[in-house]
């Protein structure tokens, strides 16, 4: 190739226009993320930063448009159930023994504190 | 008083309320305001729908209450709460007054509520610190001036809210009670060095809970209520229009 037919395929050629890079967090009805995706894809999304791209956090809940750290806590708790504990029936905090009673055993809950 | 919402079953609630009030109070006369029919309970001796068409925002037919009641003297109270003890001396109090909006809440350790989160407006402004949850009159012009001024802030919003410094758009019942509070003259319908009635408030931004769903944190108990093993009294705003006491 010589130096003119380089400039004239230069000056001549006509590039595609580059595909821009998505940055997505694809997300449910529920606002909880189904993935991180660069493509164009069908179903609710929302743009991220590439820093949160590359991070990848599923932790987190699409609130009003916008990423929600989801911040939860596992919490135990006292709750009546069928075996556990025998207490009085109307105070959890007497235990009784050769009493009609009521049984208590702990439950743990993960809760969302944000 | 109870407005179904598309998430929350209001009447559900204010049937659980009667039950409790009947469960201290066996032959308390109680009334259910409602926008559906009757709901097949015999917990109340009354049922009345709202007399006048409803506003798109369901605490703007608060006022409604007023000329609804068959009552001569009438405890409002809002659904979705609990009574856990006798309630019948509040009438003692009450009924030395023409109008009494419950002032300020507590905590389920009985300790008065400090926390401002909630109340910032008020604050702010300067607006008596009321809870339209316990809400007392007697049959007097004191107590229709009061509601026919709490229909009149409600229903002209976008020139009230001018009088305020960081309003909130869609008002809420307190704050257009707080403000016809304070436009009547505090003294007239509050008595704010009262220990009683005062709610439980239950609200994350005033009881120590990491979540806002204290059911899922709090070990409860019932017959009689206790939460976190404390007896409860007087009313108890649990604020989970889900939980179920029974």
């Amino acid at each position: 190739m010589t130096e003119q037919e380089f400039l004239e395929f230069w000056r001549n050629y006509q590039w595609t226009d580059s595909a821009p890079v998505h940055y997505r967090l694809y997300y449910d009805d529920a606002g909880l993320p189904l993935f991180y995706s660069h493509e164009d894809l069908p179903g609710k999304y929302v743009d991220v930063t590439p820093e949160q791209f590359a991070l990848q956090v599923r932790s987190v809940k699409v609130v009003d448009g916008k990423l929600v750290r989801q911040r939860t806590a596992r919490m135990t708790k006292l709750v009546p159930a069928d075996s556990g504990t025998l207490c009085h029936v109307q105070d959890v905090t007497v235990m009784v023994a050769d009493q009609p009673g009521k049984c208590w055993k702990k439950k743990e809950n993960v809760i969302e504190t944000n | 008083m109870a407005q179904n919402s598309e998430s929350v079953d209001y009447v559900a609630c204010a049937c659980q309320l009667a039950r409790s009030i009947r469960h201290f109070h066996p032959d308390a006369e109680i009334c259910l305001l409602s926008d559906i029919d009757a709901p097949n309970s015999d917990l109340f001796n009354h049922h009345q729908n709202f007399t006048y068409p409803l506003s798109e925002n369901p605490y703007a037919n608060d006022w409604q209450a007023f000329g609804s009641s068959p009552f001569r003297q009438t405890i409002k109270l809002e659904a979705d709460m609990i009574i856990a003890s006798e309630i019948d001396h509040w009438w003692t109090m009450l009924e030395h007054r023409d109008v009494v909006v419950s002032t300020g809440a507590r905590d389920f350790y009985d300790q008065p509520a400090t926390s401002r989160f909630y109340r910032k407006v008020f604050d702010a402004n300067n607006l008596p610190d009321v809870y339209n949850a316990i809400t007392y009159w007697r049959l007097s012009p004191t107590a229709q001036q009061f509601f026919q001024l709490v229909r009149k802030i409600f229903e002209n919003w976008a020139q009230y809210k001018t009088l305020l410094k960081f309003p909130d758009e869609i008002p809420s019942t307190d704050l257009v009670y707080a403000m016809a509070a304070q436009i009547m003259g505090p003294e007239h319908v509050t008595l704010p060095f009262v220990s009683y009635p005062r709610i439980v408030h239950m609200k994350r931004g005033i009881i120590p809970i990491r979540s806002d769903d204290w059911t899922q944190e709090i070990t409860w108990e019932s017959n009689p209520l206790r939460i976190n093993t404390v007896a409860q009294w007087g009313a108890v705003h649990y604020h989970q229009k889900g939980w179920r006491y029974d």
